[in-house]
Protein backbone atom coordinates (compact mmCIF):
# COMPACT_ATOMS: atom_id res chain seq x y z
CA UNK A 1 0.00 0.00 0.00
CA UNK A 2 1.58 3.14 -0.86
CA UNK A 3 0.57 6.88 0.76
CA UNK A 4 -0.31 9.33 -1.86
CA UNK A 5 1.46 12.38 -0.39
CA UNK A 6 -0.88 14.78 -2.04
CA UNK A 7 -3.40 13.99 0.23
CA UNK A 8 -4.75 16.70 2.23
CA UNK A 9 -4.61 14.09 5.16
CA UNK A 10 -0.76 13.39 4.97
CA UNK A 11 0.03 17.20 4.25
CA UNK A 12 -1.99 17.95 7.29
CA UNK A 13 -1.24 14.79 9.80
CA UNK A 14 2.37 15.53 8.43
CA UNK A 15 1.96 19.19 9.49
CA UNK A 16 0.11 18.55 12.94
CA UNK A 17 2.80 15.91 13.74
CA UNK A 18 5.82 18.18 13.55
CA UNK A 19 3.92 20.69 15.29
CA UNK A 20 3.49 18.77 18.64
CA UNK A 21 6.87 17.14 18.27
CA UNK A 22 8.34 20.62 17.95
CA UNK A 23 6.02 21.64 20.89
CA UNK A 24 7.24 18.99 23.46
CA UNK A 25 10.90 19.18 22.43
CA UNK A 26 10.75 23.43 23.09
CA UNK A 27 8.54 22.02 26.26
CA UNK A 28 11.38 19.96 27.21
CA UNK A 29 14.47 22.51 26.61
CA UNK A 30 12.41 25.17 28.61
CA UNK A 31 12.25 23.21 31.57
CA UNK A 32 14.98 24.24 33.26
CA UNK A 33 14.01 28.16 32.63
CA UNK A 34 10.42 27.02 33.52
CA UNK A 35 11.93 25.60 37.04
CA UNK A 36 13.87 28.64 37.78
CA UNK A 37 11.01 30.90 38.02
CA UNK A 38 8.36 28.50 38.68
CA UNK A 39 9.85 27.68 41.70
CA UNK A 40 10.41 31.06 43.12
CA UNK A 41 6.67 31.83 42.13
CA UNK A 42 5.38 28.92 43.98
CA UNK A 43 7.76 29.35 46.99
CA UNK A 44 6.26 33.07 47.76
CA UNK A 45 2.74 32.11 46.59
CA UNK A 46 1.77 28.91 48.71
CA UNK A 47 -1.47 29.59 46.97
CA UNK A 48 -0.44 28.20 44.23
CA UNK A 49 0.66 25.04 45.72
CA UNK A 50 -2.23 22.62 44.82
CA UNK A 51 -0.57 19.94 47.69
CA UNK A 52 -2.48 22.23 50.65
CA UNK A 53 -5.71 22.15 49.77
CA UNK A 54 -8.51 19.13 49.80
CA UNK A 55 -10.27 19.51 46.71
CA UNK A 56 -7.25 21.17 45.27
CA UNK A 57 -7.82 21.04 41.22
CA UNK A 58 -11.10 22.98 41.38
CA UNK A 59 -9.71 25.65 43.60
CA UNK A 60 -6.71 25.68 41.82
CA UNK A 61 -8.73 26.41 38.45
CA UNK A 62 -10.01 29.40 40.23
CA UNK A 63 -7.32 30.77 41.81
CA UNK A 64 -5.58 30.92 37.93
CA UNK A 65 -8.37 32.21 36.02
CA UNK A 66 -8.45 34.91 38.07
CA UNK A 67 -5.16 36.27 37.73
CA UNK A 68 -4.68 39.81 39.72
CA UNK A 69 -8.37 39.95 40.34
CA UNK A 70 -8.21 37.28 42.78
CA UNK A 71 -8.14 39.70 46.02
CA UNK A 72 -10.98 41.70 44.90
CA UNK A 73 -13.21 38.56 44.39
CA UNK A 74 -12.28 37.72 47.66
CA UNK A 75 -13.33 40.71 49.36
CA UNK A 76 -16.88 40.33 47.50
CA UNK A 77 -16.68 36.95 48.68
CA UNK A 78 -15.83 38.16 52.37
CA UNK A 79 -18.59 40.77 52.04
CA UNK A 80 -20.89 38.31 50.65
CA UNK A 81 -20.24 35.76 54.28
CA UNK A 82 -22.28 38.13 56.19
CA UNK A 83 -24.98 38.38 53.94
CA UNK A 84 -25.28 34.55 55.44
CA UNK A 85 -23.44 35.15 58.69
CA UNK A 86 -26.65 37.14 59.92
CA UNK A 87 -29.04 35.00 58.22
CA UNK A 88 -27.25 32.21 60.54
CA UNK A 89 -26.75 30.02 57.36
CA UNK A 90 -24.14 27.17 58.37
CA UNK A 91 -22.86 25.52 55.30
CA UNK A 92 -22.82 29.07 53.61
CA UNK A 93 -20.89 30.81 56.19
CA UNK A 94 -18.06 28.23 55.96
CA UNK A 95 -18.21 27.56 52.55
CA UNK A 96 -17.61 31.19 51.85
CA UNK A 97 -15.29 31.35 54.55
CA UNK A 98 -13.46 28.71 53.05
CA UNK A 99 -13.71 30.19 49.34
CA UNK A 100 -12.31 33.84 50.57
CA UNK A 101 -8.95 32.63 52.47
CA UNK A 102 -8.52 30.23 48.98
CA UNK A 103 -8.73 33.70 46.73
CA UNK A 104 -6.79 35.73 49.22
CA UNK A 105 -4.79 33.61 52.05
CA UNK A 106 -2.84 36.68 52.31
CA UNK A 107 -5.61 38.62 54.36
CA UNK A 108 -5.48 38.37 57.74
CA UNK A 109 -8.37 39.21 58.93
CA UNK A 110 -10.14 36.31 56.90
CA UNK A 111 -8.22 33.87 58.93
CA UNK A 112 -8.40 35.92 62.19
CA UNK A 113 -12.38 36.56 61.73
CA UNK A 114 -13.33 33.70 60.46
CA UNK A 115 -11.70 31.02 62.67
CA UNK A 116 -13.71 33.34 65.72
CA UNK A 117 -16.90 32.65 63.20
CA UNK A 118 -16.25 28.94 63.17
CA UNK A 119 -15.44 28.26 66.67
CA UNK A 120 -17.76 30.82 68.60
CA UNK A 121 -20.78 31.26 66.02
CA UNK A 122 -21.39 28.39 64.39
CA UNK A 123 -21.16 26.33 67.51
CA UNK A 124 -23.55 29.07 69.12
CA UNK A 125 -25.85 28.56 66.33
CA UNK A 126 -25.71 24.85 65.95
CA UNK A 127 -26.10 25.35 70.65
CA UNK A 128 -29.53 26.64 69.80
CA UNK A 129 -30.67 24.19 67.28
CA UNK A 130 -29.51 21.04 69.82
CA UNK A 131 -30.71 22.81 72.54
CA UNK A 132 -32.71 20.14 74.08
CA UNK A 133 -30.19 17.66 73.54
CA UNK A 134 -28.22 16.37 76.43
CA UNK A 135 -24.61 18.43 77.94
CA UNK A 136 -22.51 15.60 76.38
CA UNK A 137 -23.87 16.44 72.97
CA UNK A 138 -23.41 19.97 73.17
CA UNK A 139 -19.81 19.41 74.54
CA UNK A 140 -19.36 17.38 71.17
CA UNK A 141 -20.50 20.35 68.98
CA UNK A 142 -18.28 22.64 71.02
CA UNK A 143 -15.26 20.23 70.74
CA UNK A 144 -16.30 19.56 67.13
CA UNK A 145 -15.97 22.98 65.95
CA UNK A 146 -13.19 24.39 68.21
CA UNK A 147 -11.18 21.41 66.12
CA UNK A 148 -12.58 22.91 62.74
CA UNK A 149 -11.64 26.08 63.91
CA UNK A 150 -7.83 25.10 65.03
CA UNK A 151 -7.58 23.32 62.02
CA UNK A 152 -8.14 26.50 59.69
CA UNK A 153 -5.70 28.61 61.74
CA UNK A 154 -3.17 26.04 61.14
CA UNK A 155 -3.96 26.41 57.34
CA UNK A 156 -3.17 30.21 58.00
CA UNK A 157 -0.31 29.90 59.52
CA UNK A 158 1.02 28.19 56.32
CA UNK A 159 0.51 31.73 54.56
CA UNK A 160 1.34 33.37 57.65
CA UNK A 161 3.93 31.89 59.49
CA UNK A 162 4.44 32.51 63.13
CA UNK A 163 1.40 35.56 63.33
CA UNK A 164 1.10 36.28 66.99
CA UNK A 165 -2.78 37.14 66.11
CA UNK A 166 -3.55 33.78 64.85
CA UNK A 167 -1.35 32.23 67.34
CA UNK A 168 -3.10 34.05 69.66
CA UNK A 169 -6.56 32.32 68.18
CA UNK A 170 -5.44 29.49 69.22
CA UNK A 171 -4.40 29.83 72.37
CA UNK A 172 -8.70 31.37 72.65
CA UNK A 173 -9.80 28.45 71.52
CA UNK A 174 -7.82 26.21 73.59
CA UNK A 175 -8.48 28.26 76.97
CA UNK A 176 -11.79 28.94 76.32
CA UNK A 177 -13.39 26.28 74.03
CA UNK A 178 -11.56 23.46 74.80
CA UNK A 179 -11.05 23.89 78.59
CA UNK A 180 -7.47 23.08 77.64
CA UNK A 181 -5.56 25.31 80.17
CA UNK A 182 -1.82 23.74 79.82
CA UNK A 183 -1.89 23.27 75.75
CA UNK A 184 -3.62 27.16 76.05
CA UNK A 185 -0.42 28.27 77.90
CA UNK A 186 2.11 27.16 75.87
CA UNK A 187 0.05 29.13 72.92
CA UNK A 188 -0.07 31.79 74.71
CA UNK A 189 3.95 31.67 75.01
CA UNK A 190 4.38 30.95 71.22
CA UNK A 191 2.11 33.47 70.44
CA UNK A 192 4.01 35.96 72.65
CA UNK A 193 7.36 34.90 71.49
CA UNK A 194 6.53 35.36 67.68
CA UNK A 195 7.85 38.69 66.36
CA UNK A 196 6.18 41.82 66.81
CA UNK A 197 3.43 40.17 69.12
CA UNK A 198 2.27 42.44 71.70
CA UNK A 199 3.63 42.49 75.53
CA UNK A 200 0.34 41.58 77.00
CA UNK A 201 0.35 38.21 75.30
CA UNK A 202 3.27 37.37 77.26
CA UNK A 203 1.32 38.44 80.42
CA UNK A 204 -1.71 35.84 79.93
CA UNK A 205 0.74 33.35 79.61
CA UNK A 206 1.80 34.08 83.32
CA UNK A 207 -1.49 34.61 84.37
CA UNK A 208 -2.41 30.45 82.99
CA UNK A 209 0.79 29.63 84.87
CA UNK A 210 -0.39 31.08 88.44
CA UNK A 211 -4.07 29.39 87.44
CA UNK A 212 -1.98 26.10 86.56
CA UNK A 213 -0.13 26.10 90.19
CA UNK A 214 3.24 26.77 88.13
CA UNK A 215 3.95 30.07 90.16
CA UNK A 216 7.84 29.59 89.75
CA UNK A 217 8.00 29.48 86.44
CA UNK A 218 5.07 32.46 86.14
CA UNK A 219 7.64 34.81 88.20
CA UNK A 220 10.56 33.78 86.16
CA UNK A 221 8.97 34.24 83.30
CA UNK A 222 7.46 37.66 84.34
CA UNK A 223 10.18 39.04 85.58
CA UNK A 224 12.47 38.29 81.96
CA UNK A 225 9.33 40.46 80.92
CA UNK A 226 9.59 42.96 83.25
CA UNK A 227 13.22 43.49 82.39
CA UNK A 228 12.76 43.44 78.03
CA UNK A 229 9.69 45.48 78.38
CA UNK A 230 9.67 47.91 75.18
CA UNK A 231 10.29 51.53 75.65
CA UNK A 232 6.99 52.70 74.76
CA UNK A 233 5.39 50.87 77.89
CA UNK A 234 3.23 53.25 79.87
CA UNK A 235 4.04 54.01 83.83
CA UNK A 236 0.84 51.52 84.35
CA UNK A 237 1.49 48.84 82.66
CA UNK A 238 5.05 49.01 84.35
CA UNK A 239 3.19 49.47 87.58
CA UNK A 240 0.85 46.45 86.67
CA UNK A 241 3.71 43.92 86.25
CA UNK A 242 5.72 45.22 89.16
CA UNK A 243 2.58 44.54 91.58
CA UNK A 244 2.38 40.73 90.11
CA UNK A 245 6.22 40.16 90.60
CA UNK A 246 5.77 41.43 94.30
CA UNK A 247 2.90 39.55 94.53
CA UNK A 248 4.33 36.12 93.31
CA UNK A 249 7.04 36.92 95.78
CA UNK A 250 4.60 36.60 98.46
CA UNK A 251 2.77 33.16 96.97
CA UNK A 252 6.36 31.78 96.46
CA UNK A 253 7.08 32.93 99.99
CA UNK A 254 10.77 34.06 98.37
CA UNK A 255 13.16 34.88 100.31
CA UNK A 256 14.78 38.74 100.76
CA UNK A 257 17.74 37.77 98.91
CA UNK A 258 15.54 36.24 96.07
CA UNK A 259 13.48 39.35 95.83
CA UNK A 260 13.80 41.66 93.50
CA UNK A 261 15.30 45.18 95.13
CA UNK A 262 13.23 48.31 95.59
CA UNK A 263 15.68 49.79 93.18
CA UNK A 264 14.73 48.08 90.09
CA UNK A 265 10.64 49.31 90.42
CA UNK A 266 9.65 51.35 88.09
CA UNK A 267 10.31 55.13 88.35
CA UNK A 268 7.37 56.56 90.23
CA UNK A 269 5.81 53.27 91.82
CA UNK A 270 5.00 53.55 96.05
CA UNK A 271 4.77 50.64 97.99
CA UNK A 272 1.03 50.31 98.27
CA UNK A 273 -0.26 51.51 101.63
CA UNK A 274 -1.05 48.57 104.28
CA UNK A 275 -4.29 47.35 104.56
CA UNK A 276 -6.53 49.15 107.51
CA UNK A 277 -7.32 46.58 109.85
CA UNK A 278 -11.23 45.58 109.52
CA UNK A 279 -13.85 47.36 111.54
CA UNK A 280 -15.09 45.94 114.77
CA UNK A 281 -18.79 44.38 113.96
CA UNK A 282 -20.99 46.52 115.18
CA UNK A 283 -23.31 45.16 118.56
CA UNK A 284 -26.62 46.19 119.53
CA UNK B 1 18.67 40.31 3.86
CA UNK B 2 17.89 43.87 4.81
CA UNK B 3 15.96 44.13 1.91
CA UNK B 4 13.38 41.63 4.04
CA UNK B 5 14.26 43.66 6.73
CA UNK B 6 12.50 46.39 5.49
CA UNK B 7 9.96 44.42 4.53
CA UNK B 8 9.20 42.92 8.03
CA UNK B 9 9.68 46.69 9.22
CA UNK B 10 7.04 48.21 6.42
CA UNK B 11 4.33 45.35 7.55
CA UNK B 12 5.04 46.00 11.26
CA UNK B 13 4.45 49.82 10.58
CA UNK B 14 1.31 49.48 8.74
CA UNK B 15 0.06 46.58 11.43
CA UNK B 16 0.19 49.03 14.24
CA UNK B 17 -1.14 51.72 12.15
CA UNK B 18 -4.04 50.34 11.22
CA UNK B 19 -4.57 48.94 14.48
CA UNK B 20 -4.12 52.12 16.70
CA UNK B 21 -7.08 53.49 14.25
CA UNK B 22 -9.36 51.04 14.91
CA UNK B 23 -12.21 51.74 17.58
CA UNK B 24 -11.90 48.49 19.15
CA UNK B 25 -8.42 49.57 20.48
CA UNK B 26 -9.38 52.87 21.77
CA UNK B 27 -12.02 51.93 23.27
CA UNK B 28 -9.98 48.51 25.01
CA UNK B 29 -7.48 51.39 26.22
CA UNK B 30 -10.51 53.71 27.43
CA UNK B 31 -11.99 50.82 29.58
CA UNK B 32 -8.43 49.83 30.81
CA UNK B 33 -7.44 53.13 31.81
CA UNK B 34 -10.62 53.64 33.74
CA UNK B 35 -10.44 50.56 35.45
CA UNK B 36 -6.84 51.15 36.32
CA UNK B 37 -7.13 54.10 37.43
CA UNK B 38 -10.11 53.41 39.35
CA UNK B 39 -7.90 51.27 41.74
CA UNK B 40 -6.99 54.41 43.47
CA UNK B 41 -11.35 54.23 44.55
CA UNK B 42 -11.78 50.93 45.31
CA UNK B 43 -8.97 50.55 47.99
CA UNK B 44 -11.79 50.89 50.41
CA UNK B 45 -12.93 47.73 49.39
CA UNK B 46 -9.82 46.20 50.57
CA UNK B 47 -10.09 43.98 53.58
CA UNK B 48 -6.60 42.39 53.89
CA UNK B 49 -3.60 42.98 52.31
CA UNK B 50 -2.02 46.48 52.35
CA UNK B 51 -3.46 49.46 50.70
CA UNK B 52 -0.77 49.58 48.00
CA UNK B 53 -0.41 46.10 47.17
CA UNK B 54 -4.59 46.26 46.71
CA UNK B 55 -3.99 49.04 44.15
CA UNK B 56 -0.99 47.02 42.65
CA UNK B 57 -3.24 43.82 42.02
CA UNK B 58 -6.16 45.91 41.17
CA UNK B 59 -4.30 47.72 38.50
CA UNK B 60 -2.45 44.04 37.30
CA UNK B 61 -5.59 42.43 37.41
CA UNK B 62 -7.06 45.25 34.75
CA UNK B 63 -3.85 44.87 32.86
CA UNK B 64 -4.10 41.08 32.67
CA UNK B 65 -7.73 40.98 31.29
CA UNK B 66 -8.00 43.62 28.92
CA UNK B 67 -4.38 42.84 27.53
CA UNK B 68 -5.41 39.11 27.00
CA UNK B 69 -8.48 40.22 25.18
CA UNK B 70 -6.53 42.67 23.01
CA UNK B 71 -3.61 40.51 22.02
CA UNK B 72 -6.13 37.94 20.86
CA UNK B 73 -8.24 39.69 18.86
CA UNK B 74 -5.90 42.42 17.60
CA UNK B 75 -3.65 39.86 16.15
CA UNK B 76 -6.35 37.68 14.53
CA UNK B 77 -8.08 40.63 13.13
CA UNK B 78 -5.20 42.35 11.63
CA UNK B 79 -4.10 38.68 9.93
CA UNK B 80 -7.60 38.19 8.65
CA UNK B 81 -8.47 41.71 7.44
CA UNK B 82 -5.03 41.27 4.94
CA UNK B 83 -6.41 37.59 3.68
CA UNK B 84 -10.31 38.33 4.04
CA UNK B 85 -9.06 41.96 1.81
CA UNK B 86 -7.02 39.98 -0.68
CA UNK B 87 -4.13 42.10 0.41
CA UNK B 88 -2.05 39.30 1.49
CA UNK B 89 -2.36 38.21 -2.14
CA UNK B 90 -0.85 41.76 -3.53
CA UNK B 91 1.39 41.84 -0.81
CA UNK B 92 2.45 38.29 -1.67
CA UNK B 93 2.79 38.59 -4.90
CA UNK B 94 5.71 40.76 -4.78
CA UNK B 95 8.80 39.58 -3.70
CA UNK B 96 7.40 39.31 0.08
CA UNK B 97 8.79 36.04 1.67
CA UNK B 98 6.01 34.53 3.84
CA UNK B 99 8.39 34.82 6.97
CA UNK B 100 8.83 38.27 6.60
CA UNK B 101 4.36 38.74 6.21
CA UNK B 102 4.55 36.64 9.56
CA UNK B 103 7.14 38.38 11.41
CA UNK B 104 6.14 41.96 10.76
CA UNK B 105 2.00 40.90 11.38
CA UNK B 106 3.87 39.55 15.13
CA UNK B 107 6.00 42.77 15.21
CA UNK B 108 3.09 44.72 14.78
CA UNK B 109 0.65 43.58 16.84
CA UNK B 110 3.71 43.90 19.91
CA UNK B 111 4.30 47.24 19.33
CA UNK B 112 0.88 48.35 20.15
CA UNK B 113 0.87 45.72 22.56
CA UNK B 114 3.92 47.94 24.26
CA UNK B 115 2.31 50.63 23.93
CA UNK B 116 -0.78 49.68 25.47
CA UNK B 117 1.11 48.10 28.44
CA UNK B 118 3.51 50.93 28.64
CA UNK B 119 0.69 53.54 29.44
CA UNK B 120 -1.02 51.31 31.62
CA UNK B 121 1.87 50.30 33.97
CA UNK B 122 2.58 53.97 33.80
CA UNK B 123 -0.59 54.63 35.02
CA UNK B 124 -0.48 52.45 37.87
CA UNK B 125 2.91 53.72 38.69
CA UNK B 126 1.37 57.02 39.20
CA UNK B 127 -1.69 55.73 40.70
CA UNK B 128 0.89 53.58 43.76
CA UNK B 129 2.97 56.68 43.86
CA UNK B 130 0.83 58.87 44.44
CA UNK B 131 -1.08 57.01 47.32
CA UNK B 132 2.77 55.95 48.60
CA UNK B 133 3.56 59.72 49.38
CA UNK B 134 -0.09 60.31 50.81
CA UNK B 135 0.77 57.45 53.12
CA UNK B 136 4.24 58.73 53.87
CA UNK B 137 3.27 61.77 54.84
CA UNK B 138 0.21 60.47 56.98
CA UNK B 139 2.40 57.48 59.32
CA UNK B 140 5.98 59.20 58.58
CA UNK B 141 8.59 56.98 59.95
CA UNK B 142 6.19 54.14 60.75
CA UNK B 143 5.02 53.68 56.97
CA UNK B 144 6.78 49.81 56.94
CA UNK B 145 9.64 49.49 54.68
CA UNK B 146 7.80 46.88 53.21
CA UNK B 147 5.04 48.03 51.90
CA UNK B 148 7.47 50.69 49.74
CA UNK B 149 6.71 50.23 45.96
CA UNK B 150 9.59 49.17 43.84
CA UNK B 151 9.42 50.67 40.54
CA UNK B 152 11.76 49.24 38.92
CA UNK B 153 10.26 45.86 39.37
CA UNK B 154 7.01 47.75 38.23
CA UNK B 155 8.91 48.92 34.81
CA UNK B 156 10.29 44.45 34.60
CA UNK B 157 6.83 43.23 35.15
CA UNK B 158 5.68 45.69 32.68
CA UNK B 159 8.10 44.06 30.34
CA UNK B 160 7.46 40.57 31.43
CA UNK B 161 3.30 40.87 30.91
CA UNK B 162 4.59 42.53 27.52
CA UNK B 163 6.84 39.25 26.74
CA UNK B 164 3.72 37.12 27.91
CA UNK B 165 1.39 38.33 25.65
CA UNK B 166 3.62 38.72 22.48
CA UNK B 167 3.96 34.81 23.54
CA UNK B 168 -0.39 34.58 23.07
CA UNK B 169 0.03 36.90 19.91
CA UNK B 170 2.13 34.33 18.15
CA UNK B 171 0.15 31.28 19.54
CA UNK B 172 -2.57 33.44 17.68
CA UNK B 173 -0.88 34.12 14.75
CA UNK B 174 0.33 30.00 14.51
CA UNK B 175 -3.74 29.36 15.15
CA UNK B 176 -4.55 32.26 12.29
CA UNK B 177 -2.15 30.49 9.47
CA UNK B 178 -4.05 27.46 9.29
CA UNK B 179 -7.90 28.62 10.78
CA UNK B 180 -10.10 29.72 7.73
CA UNK B 181 -11.88 32.26 9.77
CA UNK B 182 -11.45 34.76 12.44
CA UNK B 183 -13.67 33.73 15.12
CA UNK B 184 -12.09 30.42 15.32
CA UNK B 185 -9.06 31.90 16.03
CA UNK B 186 -10.12 33.84 18.53
CA UNK B 187 -12.27 31.02 20.33
CA UNK B 188 -9.43 28.85 20.01
CA UNK B 189 -6.81 31.64 21.03
CA UNK B 190 -8.86 32.38 24.23
CA UNK B 191 -8.64 28.52 24.93
CA UNK B 192 -5.14 27.87 24.64
CA UNK B 193 -4.58 31.00 27.27
CA UNK B 194 -7.01 29.38 29.45
CA UNK B 195 -5.16 26.09 29.09
CA UNK B 196 -1.69 28.73 29.62
CA UNK B 197 -3.24 29.39 32.79
CA UNK B 198 -3.56 26.72 34.26
CA UNK B 199 -0.78 24.43 32.43
CA UNK B 200 0.85 24.37 36.27
CA UNK B 201 -2.17 22.29 37.37
CA UNK B 202 -0.73 19.53 35.19
CA UNK B 203 2.51 20.09 35.94
CA UNK B 204 2.14 19.85 39.41
CA UNK B 205 -0.16 16.75 39.52
CA UNK B 206 0.98 14.30 36.82
CA UNK B 207 3.68 12.69 39.21
CA UNK B 208 0.52 12.14 41.49
CA UNK B 209 -1.73 10.54 39.16
CA UNK B 210 -2.10 6.78 39.79
CA UNK B 211 -3.42 5.92 36.24
CA UNK B 212 -0.69 4.78 34.01
CA UNK B 213 -2.77 5.84 30.71
CA UNK B 214 -3.20 9.30 32.32
CA UNK B 215 0.41 10.21 33.29
CA UNK B 216 1.70 10.61 29.70
CA UNK B 217 -1.00 12.44 28.64
CA UNK B 218 -1.30 15.15 31.41
CA UNK B 219 2.85 15.40 31.04
CA UNK B 220 2.27 16.13 27.58
CA UNK B 221 -0.18 18.79 28.35
CA UNK B 222 2.49 20.05 30.82
CA UNK B 223 5.35 20.14 27.96
CA UNK B 224 2.93 21.43 25.07
CA UNK B 225 1.62 24.57 26.13
CA UNK B 226 4.03 27.33 28.03
CA UNK B 227 3.16 28.15 31.76
CA UNK B 228 1.36 31.52 31.85
CA UNK B 229 1.28 31.62 35.64
CA UNK B 230 5.08 31.70 35.76
CA UNK B 231 5.19 35.17 34.89
CA UNK B 232 3.60 36.33 38.04
CA UNK B 233 7.34 36.58 39.57
CA UNK B 234 7.27 39.98 38.31
CA UNK B 235 4.48 41.26 40.42
CA UNK B 236 5.82 39.56 43.57
CA UNK B 237 9.48 41.65 42.93
CA UNK B 238 7.02 44.78 42.94
CA UNK B 239 7.15 44.48 46.51
CA UNK B 240 10.01 44.03 48.96
CA UNK B 241 10.06 40.10 49.85
CA UNK B 242 11.59 38.46 52.56
CA UNK B 243 13.96 36.54 50.30
CA UNK B 244 14.94 38.76 47.84
CA UNK B 245 13.83 37.36 44.25
CA UNK B 246 16.89 36.79 42.16
CA UNK B 247 17.36 38.44 39.43
CA UNK B 248 17.76 35.10 37.53
CA UNK B 249 14.58 34.31 38.12
CA UNK B 250 13.23 37.10 36.28
CA UNK B 251 15.70 36.92 33.24
CA UNK B 252 14.56 33.24 32.92
CA UNK B 253 11.25 34.14 32.67
CA UNK B 254 12.17 36.35 30.19
CA UNK B 255 13.87 33.92 28.43
CA UNK B 256 11.43 31.31 28.68
CA UNK B 257 8.93 33.99 26.78
CA UNK B 258 11.80 34.83 24.01
CA UNK B 259 11.90 30.98 23.88
CA UNK B 260 8.22 30.25 22.93
CA UNK B 261 8.11 33.70 20.77
CA UNK B 262 10.77 32.32 18.36
CA UNK B 263 9.07 28.45 18.58
CA UNK B 264 5.47 29.62 17.68
CA UNK B 265 6.52 32.33 14.95
CA UNK B 266 8.79 29.53 13.32
CA UNK B 267 5.08 27.02 13.87
CA UNK B 268 3.60 29.77 12.31
CA UNK B 269 5.66 30.50 8.81
CA UNK B 270 5.83 26.38 8.54
CA UNK B 271 2.04 26.48 8.65
CA UNK B 272 1.54 29.38 6.56
CA UNK B 273 3.98 28.10 3.72
CA UNK B 274 1.85 25.52 3.20
CA UNK B 275 -1.11 27.59 2.60
CA UNK B 276 -3.04 28.16 -0.19
CA UNK B 277 -4.26 32.14 -0.32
Amino acid sequence: MTIDRSSWFWRRGRAYLITWVVLVVTGVAATPLQETAWNQVKSRQPDLNLADFKDSVGQGMVLGLLGGFRNVMADAVWLRRYYFWEKRDLPNTEALIDLATTLDPRALEFWDNGSANIAYDIAAWRFYDERHAPPAVLDSIKREQAERALRFLDRGLVFHPNNPTLLRDKALIYQFRLNDLPTAADQYRIAAEAPGAPSFLGRIYVELLRQLGRNREAFDYLRNIYFHLPPYTTADERFIVWNRLQDLEDTLKLPVSERLPLSDAPPGWHPPPPAAPSAPPAHG
Amino acid sequence: MNQAIGHVWRIARLTFLEAVRQRFFNFLILLAVALVGSSYFFRQFNFGASELRFIADFGLGGIFLFGSILSVVAAAQLFFSEIENRTALTILAKPVRRWSFIAGKFLGVALLMFVFIALLTTLLGLCLWWRERQLIVQWGDQFPLSEHVRYWALAFDGLLQWLKFDVLVAVTILIASFANTNLYTVIVSFFVQLICQLQYIANDRWSGIKAAWARPLVWLLGKVFPNFQLFSIGDLAIFPQKVPIPHTALLAAAGYAAIYIVVFLALAVFSFSQREI
